[in-house]
């Protein structure tokens, strides 16, 4: 079973992003800011890292910066209300693979998903 | 104004013309009218003398016509011509008099059209700037409802409300079915559909409530000082359920002021409430928040002291220029959104807008800055200050 990493400091929107990944065959791992989910990274094998932007203690876009410094090769997807460009370009070139703006259609979300991981 | 040139045509008029060159005016003279006719294309004269029954004289509808020059006819003269007229080539005096009364009339002349045309200069200029000023507020208009309706969109689509009703029941297909084709909802699922429906039914009537907020009357009362204190203590106690979320303490330190408080009661409660919430929400778990007050010149002020969230790359704490955009409706300085404050008495970025609105409508003042805290070696640090400022009742 592939392992997905899901941070979103929202706990409402983590239970859906759990459910939806778990509907579609995943075994998902949570974690509510990026300081937790870089913790729960290390080691744990995750074969994709789903992660909001604005979160407290430590954002979206230094999570990714801190995970490519680590990781060239695990893909990346950010799920964030944010839609503007100048976000989405900061986090593309903190090394974000994919950028999906809530609320998410989840059988599309699933099928992103199963694409990058196929 | 430059000197006046004046045209003498016609014979006889050699003595009047020297005459009036030794008073200050430019001379020409033609002897005839082919001549005269000549001068005047080839230099701007003002006045123009021509002697009445000299051989000049047939040419003198087309001199008025070739210039705008002054006709002056000189001698005895029965024509009906419309002109100011000389009686003889010896009329010295005479004809300087109406010289210098037509140039006077022609300088005045000059400085009236000057005075119109700056007048229609400046006019022109309040137009443009009337128009760039339209043009500007329709511009900040136009990008004012953008971003409002960008802050809703923000605010409907975070945590638990409109974003996570609809993507919760857009999950509902993918869920497996029994034997008879009905879908197997988890309990989870039903309960979070019951959460999420809760929350944006408490958004929705956040919204009306914020309307009737801005809509409503504070008018000003005489608060007597020793109730200051007792009113914030009860605002306090309002929202104590929000400080109980993140374990926060608070402090509270309130001098009695220096006479009674002109305020409106409702106003003030709700400010206290509003801005104890926003401290609670976004300062660190088990923080302290203090509630400090002092006299001002003319006024008391309260203060509503929070530590920061650590935002490490996003906009921590409020930058000085943007202090006034927080009042906005809809509006946050960062989009960290905490489900546990979802039913918040003014969710979406309203509350403060409200706060405004009520202090300001009864003679006070509020805002909210970063200050340095140097009052104690443990909170030597950067922290949010609210302060309303009321006026006293003298």
């Amino acid at each position: 079973m592939k392992k997905v990493l899901a941070v979103d400091d929202s706990q409402a929107m983590l239970k859906m992003v759990q459910q939806t990944l778990q509907i579609g065959g995943y075994e998902v791992l949570v974690a509510s800011d990026g300081k937790e989910a870089l913790e729960k990274f290390r080691g744990a094998g995750v074969e994709l890292l789903i992660t909001d932007i604005n979160m407290p203690v430590m954002d979206g876009i230094t999570l990714i910066k801190e995970i490519r410094a680590a990781d060239k090769e695990v893909p990346i997807l950010t799920l964030t209300t944010e839609s503007e460009e100048p976000m989405k370009q900061s986090g593309f070139a903190a090394g974000a693979n994919g950028w999906i703006v809530k609320p998410f259609r989840p059988a599309q979300f699933l099928d992103i998903v199963r694409q990058i991981l196929s | 104004m430059t000197t006046p040139v004046v045209l003498f045509a016609g014979p006889g008029l050699d003595a009047l013309a020297a005459s009036i060159r030794e008073n200050q005016y430019t001379v020409l003279t033609a002897e005839s009218g082919p001549q005269a006719l000549d001068l005047l294309g080839a230099v701007r004269v003002d006045f123009f003398f021509v002697a009445a029954g000299s051989s000049a004289a047939p040419y003198v509808s087309v001199l008025r016509k070739k210039s705008e020059a002054k006709l002056i006819l000189v001698g005895n003269d029965t024509s009906s011509v419309p002109c100011d007229r000389v009686s003889s080539a010896h009329a010295v005096e005479e004809a300087l008099a109406l010289l210098h009364r037509l140039t006077a009339d022609r300088a005045n002349k000059e400085l009236m059209e000057q005075a119109e045309g700056r007048k229609v200069d400046a006019e022109q200029r309040r137009l443009e700037w009337l128009t760039w000023k339209q043009q500007m507020a329709d511009r900040l208009h136009m990008q004012y409802s953008a971003a409002l309706v960008r802050n809703i969109r923000h605010s409907m689509t975070q945590g638990l409300g409109a974003g996570a009703l609809i993507t919760q029941v857009d999950i509902l297909p993918l869920l497996p079915r029994n034997p008879s084709g009905d879908y197997i909802v988890p309990e989870s699922s039903v309960t979070f559909l019951g959460e999420a429906a809760e929350a944006l039914r408490h958004w929705l009537s956040s919204m009306e409530m914020f309307v009737e907020a801005m809509e409503r009357m504070y008018p000003a009362e005489t608060i007597p000082e020793a109730d200051l204190s007792i009113l914030v203590s009860e605002a306090t106690q309002r929202v104590d359920h929000l400080r109980r979320i993140k374990r926060q303490t608070v402090r509270s330190a309130l001098p009695t002021p220096a006479g009674p408080i002109r305020m409106s009661r409702i106003g003030l409660s709700l400010a206290i409430r509003e801005l104890l919430t926003n401290a609670f929400k976004y300062s660190p778990d088990a923080s302290r928040v203090d509630i400090a007050g002092f006299s001002s010149q003319g006024g008391y002020s309260i203060c509503i002291l929070n530590d920061l969230v650590d935002l490490p790359a996003g906009i921590t704490g409020i930058p000085p220029e943007r202090e006034n955009e927080i009042f906005e409706p809809f509006r946050r300085l960062h989009n960290v959104y905490d489900d546990r404050f979802a039913m918040e008495e003014f969710p979406m970025g309203t509350g403060l807008t409200v706060v405004r609105q009520a202090i300001q409508q009864a003679g006070g003042s509020v805002s909210l800055f970063e200050i340095r805290d140097h009052t104690r070696e443990d909170t030597k640090k950067r922290r949010v200050m609210a302060e309303i400022l009321l006026p006293l009742d003298i």
